[in-house]
């Protein structure tokens, strides 16, 4: 089977060059929402009008769902209709910035393709451990990228960053499928990643760090096609105490914390279908907290203890 | 007195405790083992008496706490929008 570009483990057949996107064979997502692993999700090119509609806005995009369909606006970018799950069509502004309509559609518009599909999306990282995914949550600065990013430069395949999609429609385990494998990590990270490596898999990925041209540098880490079994969700917390610990998180207080991590798009995700499969995920998975000290890069302790505790 | 679920309430269990979200107003409300367990008696028809004779078995607690405690939380559970008095 030939390699495609895949998003999310759907293959990616786009008029629009996406360069970005991981060249794949397997494709989990269409094998479960299409019912054919050659499903294939299509963006085209075309000139479409937008309905004058009042809809929600996030920063300065404007977006709205109607009719089945979810119109997303970009000001200096285009506009951007998700027909359905499976086609996307794209309206560009005249001579727009070089490669802001790819940044647009992989990270804005196929993640807000997962909300049309049965799946609970997180923001957070996930690995491959021990034949399961991992994910870590937490709220912006608490290190997210730096730990999943942490454990690929040890040998460990990525699985997603920034945007996590599980499934769990009848499955006994929930299933964190493959996103886009590039971790975003700041210059602090960075720098202290690549010092405190113990393999060279940085070192061998330098030319694919990349600066994203406002705080970050992207780095394109060794992908896993497949996704794996959710076994845990790690919840990072930057406290003010010496060493890295670890409790379990139970009962209502697994989505009390989870909660603020999960995308529930309005007016898109049906919040009461939501809750039921947020809860499966909950009722499911193991729910840690890690408190990591702000006082110093903690990074190789938490990866040690993980592997120590869980491995 | 008897309690019934309000419309607009969906809810879900998360380990033995109970996540009831209000469609109306996209809150969450989360309840502890004890208020879950009254929560389900409370929407399987049973009057306060009978709950508080239900958690009296389950939990340590006498007969009239049991009541007191059954009586507070269902009112907390009306103020919230989640159960509706039977009677209305």
């Amino acid at each position: 089977m030939s390699k495609l570009p895949a998003a999310f483990g759907f293959p990616v057949h786009s008029e629009i060059p996406l360069d970005s996107l991981p060249l794949q064979e397997t494709f989990p997502g269409s094998r479960f929402f299409g019912n054919d692993e050659n499903k294939t999700l299509t963006i085209r090119l075309r000139s479409f009008t937008v309905p004058d509609i009042q809809g929600i806005r996030m920063g300065n995009i404007h977006f709205f769902p109607l009719n089945r369909a979810i119109y997303i606006q970009v000001p200096s970018v285009g506009n951007f209709c998700i027909e359905n799950p499976w086609s996307i069509l794209v309206d560009p502004e005249k001579n727009p910035k070089a490669g802001i309509v790819e940044l647009f559609l992989t990270g804005l518009v196929l993640p807000f393709v997962l909300h049309l599909h049965p799946l609970v999306s997180f923001h957070g990282s996930s690995v491959l451990a021990g034949g399961g995914a991992w994910v870590f949550l937490g709220f912006s600065g608490a290190g997210k990228s730096t730990t999943s990013a942490g454990f690929a430069a040890r040998g460990y395949s990525l699985l997603c960053d920034d945007v996590v999609p599980v499934h769990t429609k009848n499955r006994q385990i929930p299933y964190v499928l493959p996103g886009i494998a590039r971790s975003k990590l700041l210059p602090d990270a960075l720098k202290n990643l690549e010092f405190s490596r113990n393999s060279n898999e940085v070192e061998n990925q330098k030319n694919q760090i990349v600066f994203d041209g406002n705080d970050k540098y992207q780095v394109v880490f060794s992908a896993s096609a497949e996704g794996a079994d959710c076994t845990r969700i790690f919840l990072l917390e930057p406290y003010s105490g010496d060493s890295v610990k670890l409790e379990k998180v139970t009962g209502s207080n697994k989505f009390l914390f989870v909660k603020p991590h999960v995308h529930l798009l309005q007016g898109v995700d049906n919040p009461a279908e939501h809750l039921q499969r947020f809860s499966e995920v909950l009722n499911k998975t193991e729910i840690w907290k890690i408190y990591r000290p702000t006082s110093r890069f903690a990074l190789s302790e938490v990866i040690t203890i993980l592997e120590e505790d869980f491995l | 007195m008897k309690y019934r679920l309000a419309s607009h309430i969906s809810h879900s269990k998360v380990d033995q405790e109970l996540v009831v979200l209000n469609e109306r107003n996209g809150f969450y409300v989360t309840l502890n083992e004890t208020a879950t367990c009254i929560f389900v008696l409370a929407t399987s028809n049973k009057d306060e008496q009978a709950i508080a004779q239900e958690l009296a078995r389950e939990f340590p607690v006498s007969q009239d706490q049991a009541l007191e405690d059954v009586r507070q939380t269902l009112a907390d559970l009306v103020s919230h929008g989640i159960l509706e008095s039977g009677d209305s």
